[in-house]
């Protein structure tokens, strides 16, 4: 972490390009966390009938000009940028947290190395089933369905309580009887490589859209669907990155140590990840920007109050000659893609020449 | 490469279709909401309909039994939550049920292995004319794109590690990195606005692929104009990334030993780039092509969005805005079994060119 930082610094004294970059990206940022304190005359889904195709600069109200519906250009443009942050950054957090971890066991743990007993094996699939009964099935339902709250309580709690039963009084008598030596391998790095191989087996984009097709819009709906596809591009790195540390000497210096693996995981292999990691999220943010105002660009996916470069551009089919209505957003979308992808390509760059 | 590795990749890509394909399926049923629902059940008088509730409601259950929706979803399921019938807590209690055979998936995987993918819900056409019909335009579009991508990158490729391309090899790399950078749909407006826009220049038509009489003969001539602007616009949108990695193989390939002794030997350095060190460096491009195949079907929709061009894309587009459920399944289907099929084939191609692989492999 201490080695990222003291990069970053370091490309930013040394490379004007990852400084522009930086600063642009600092600015952006600055101006949406101001947005709510910023005078803006106009909310993004304001309309304004009386002045539609207003051309920038002309009027002081409209400063960046309107749209068909009479909405304020510069409005939809900060708070696009609002949006689209908001969905990437959270999105792009958790994909990459969920991918390292994937990625980091099946490397560490390969097909053979992850070894449990039949009786905890036994134990955690039947914590599973009941998890997937009592804490999603009977609660989704529960609230699709409209029924009374105490259900969704009942079932709960009733789920905790078999987790509890489960884990501190079947598991600690049934250890007294069985033997724990009797172990079975848990092939996590195949089962991984299939689960990416599935979730590659569509493309993304089809994968998006069905999905879109099938519920009505929502934000959250389309964050979950990107978070489980985008997991697959940090997982595989993670991989990788594993499956070369594993084998370096001070891994066995630190198992020979006694340390678990656990803590060889967390405490030795972990640190030294850390850039590649940092650079599939910004890649990854930059994609997921991109994919966002693409997909409200075609109206697809989000719901139609969502204010974002993509709905912003997408207005200028109803008026060719209306240029401003992709001028302003195209050139935000593609000047902040590029800067993410500035910074990832110089970090990447010092990383391969250490 | 064995015959048998081949068939064991080829089953076990035929499985994971299969499991994707089903999960595509059961979240299309499973989620809340069919397909005519909100317009056939609302209680007031529609603009549609002036007929009463009771003759809506049987109007609904026909098409819910025509299209096979009133059946359940799957061979067994959970019982749902009935707070009428049973008392108490029985809801604690899982409450399996089996259906057997008659049930909604299996019927559609049915009706899939033997090549029928149901009709559409918006014009009753049988799913399979719907998008040959569609497909034929998408399909010249990403050949055609796909060809110039390739040929576009390997040319830029090989001009750059050369002598001769050593001043311009820097900005050219920059301008690929800022092309890369823009969204291809923000591209293609720019392109459309500047190109195909009678307050700019007008030099391409805008929108559609013309007006084309059935049985005319020069069909694929009177389109052409039509489709530059899209082809060129989706072949600008890959360019980036396969020169890209080409000229990183390329050049990593130029650092080996064999190249040395090539240069030793007094070669002139452009045939040893496209004598000895093309053919290794083309392999990993190899993958990089069947990999290539999501961000072509990503452009074509966007592409044919934008230029509105009767294809798979915007039909898949506005299936989605319709609610179409079987012609959106069925685009999917054809999408999966392309990409499984380039796969395989990248695995052939890359054994074939590469011997070592498929020795190593069996």
């Amino acid at each position: 972490m201490k080695a990222l930082i003291r990069n970053i610094g370091h490309l930013y004294k040394t490379r004007w390009s990852f400084k522009l970059a930086a600063v642009y990206l600092l600015l952006l940022l600055m101006l949406i966390l101001a947005l709510p304190v910023l005078p803006l005359p106009y909310l993004p889904n304001e309309l304004d009938l009386q002045h539609t195709f207003q051309k920038p600069f002309i009027n002081s109200q409209h400063l960046l000009g309107t749209d068909q519906l009479g909405r304020d250009v510069l409005a939809n443009l900060l708070h696009g940028a609002r949006n689209g942050l908001s969905v990437a950054i959270p999105v792009m957090l958790l994909s990459a947290f969920l991918g390292t971890t994937i990625g980091v066991v099946a490397g560490y743990y390969g097909n053979y190395k992850l070894r449990i007993s039949y009786l905890k094996a036994f134990i955690v699939s039947c914590t599973i089933v009941s998890g997937l009964y009592y804490l999603g099935y009977v609660p989704v339902q529960a609230s699709i369905q409209a029924l009374p709250i105490h259900i969704t309580y009942t079932t709960i709690a009733t789920g905790l309580g078999i987790w509890f039963a489960l884990w501190l009084v079947l598991y600690p008598v049934l250890k007294r009887f069985l033997p724990s030596s009797y172990t079975i391998a848990i092939p996590v790095d195949s089962f991984m490589l299939r689960l990416t191989e599935l979730l590659a087996s569509l493309p993304r984009m089809m994968l998006l859209i069905g999905i879109a097709a099938f519920a009505s819009p929502s934000v959250l709906l389309l964050s979950v669907v990107f978070i489980c596809t985008y997991w697959t591009g940090t997982a595989r790195l993670a991989r990788a990155e594993m499956l070369r540390i594993v084998q370096l000497p001070y891994i066995e210096a630190a198992l020979s140590t006694g340390m678990r693996h656990r803590h060889v995981i967390i405490r030795e292999a972990l640190p030294n990840m850390v850039t590649p990691v940092v650079v599939s999220f910004v890649f990854g943010v930059a994609s997921l920007l991109a994919i966002e105002s693409t997909l409200s660009f075609l109206g697809i996916g989000f719901p139609a109050d969502f204010a974002s470069w993509g709905r912003l551009i997408g207005s200028i089919r109803q008026n060719l000659s209306a240029w401003w209505l992709l001028a302003f957003p195209g050139a935000f979308l593609a000047l902040t893609v590029l800067a993410l992808q500035t910074i990832s390509y110089h970090l990447i760059r010092l990383y391969q020449a250490r | 490469m064995r015959a048998s590795l081949l068939v064991k990749k080829f089953l076990s890509a035929l499985v994971l279709v299969w499991l994707m394909l089903s999960a595509v399926f059961m979240l299309s049923r499973m989620l809340p909401g069919t397909f005519g629902e909100e317009k056939m059940l609302q209680s007031q008088e529609g603009f549609y309909s002036q007929s009463n509730h009771t003759s809506r409601a049987a109007a609904y259950n026909e098409l819910l039994k025509r299209t096979r929706q009133d059946l359940p979803v799957f061979y067994f399921s959970l019982a749902p939550i009935n707070l009428q019938h049973n008392t108490g807590y029985s809801y604690l209690v899982p409450d399996p049920e089996w259906h057997g055979l008659h049930n909604q998936y299996h019927f559609w995987l049915n009706d899939l292995l033997q090549g029928n993918l149901g009709t559409s819900f918006v014009n009753a056409k049988p799913v399979t004319i719907v998008i040959r019909e569609a497909g034929t335009t998408t399909l010249v579009i990403s050949f055609v794109s796909l060809a110039l991508t390739i040929a576009i990158a390997l040319g830029a490729g090989i001009w750059m590690v050369q002598d001769t391309g050593k001043k311009l090899r820097k900005p050219l790399l920059a301008t690929l990195v800022v092309l890369d950078s823009m969204p291809l749909f923000v591209f293609s407006l720019l392109l459309l606005l500047l190109l195909a826009n009678p307050d700019a220049w007008q030099v391409f038509p805008v929108f559609g692929l013309g007006i084309s009489l059935p049985g005319s003969e020069h069909i694929w001539l009177s389109q052409a104009p039509y489709l530059i602007l899209p082809v060129f616009c989706l072949t600008l949108n890959n360019v980036p990334y396969l020169t890209n990695q080409f000229y990183n193989y390329l050049s990593g390939t130029l650092q080996a030993g064999y190249i040395r002794t090539a240069r030793a030997k007094g070669l002139p350095s452009g045939q040893v780039v496209t004598k000895h060190a093309l053919k290794n460096a083309l392999l990993p491009v190899i993958t990089v092509l069947s990999d290539m195949l999501p961000a072509l079907v990503a452009g074509t929709v966007v592409i044919e969005t934008i230029f509105a061009i009767p294809g798979l894309g915007r039909l898949l587009v506005s299936s989605v805005l319709a609610r179409d459920f079987p012609v959106i399944i069925g685009v999917m289907v054809l999408v999966a079994i392309v990409k499984m099929f380039s796969n395989i084939l990248a695995d052939i191609a890359y054994a074939t060119t590469d011997p070592r692989i498929g020795r190593r492999a069996a």
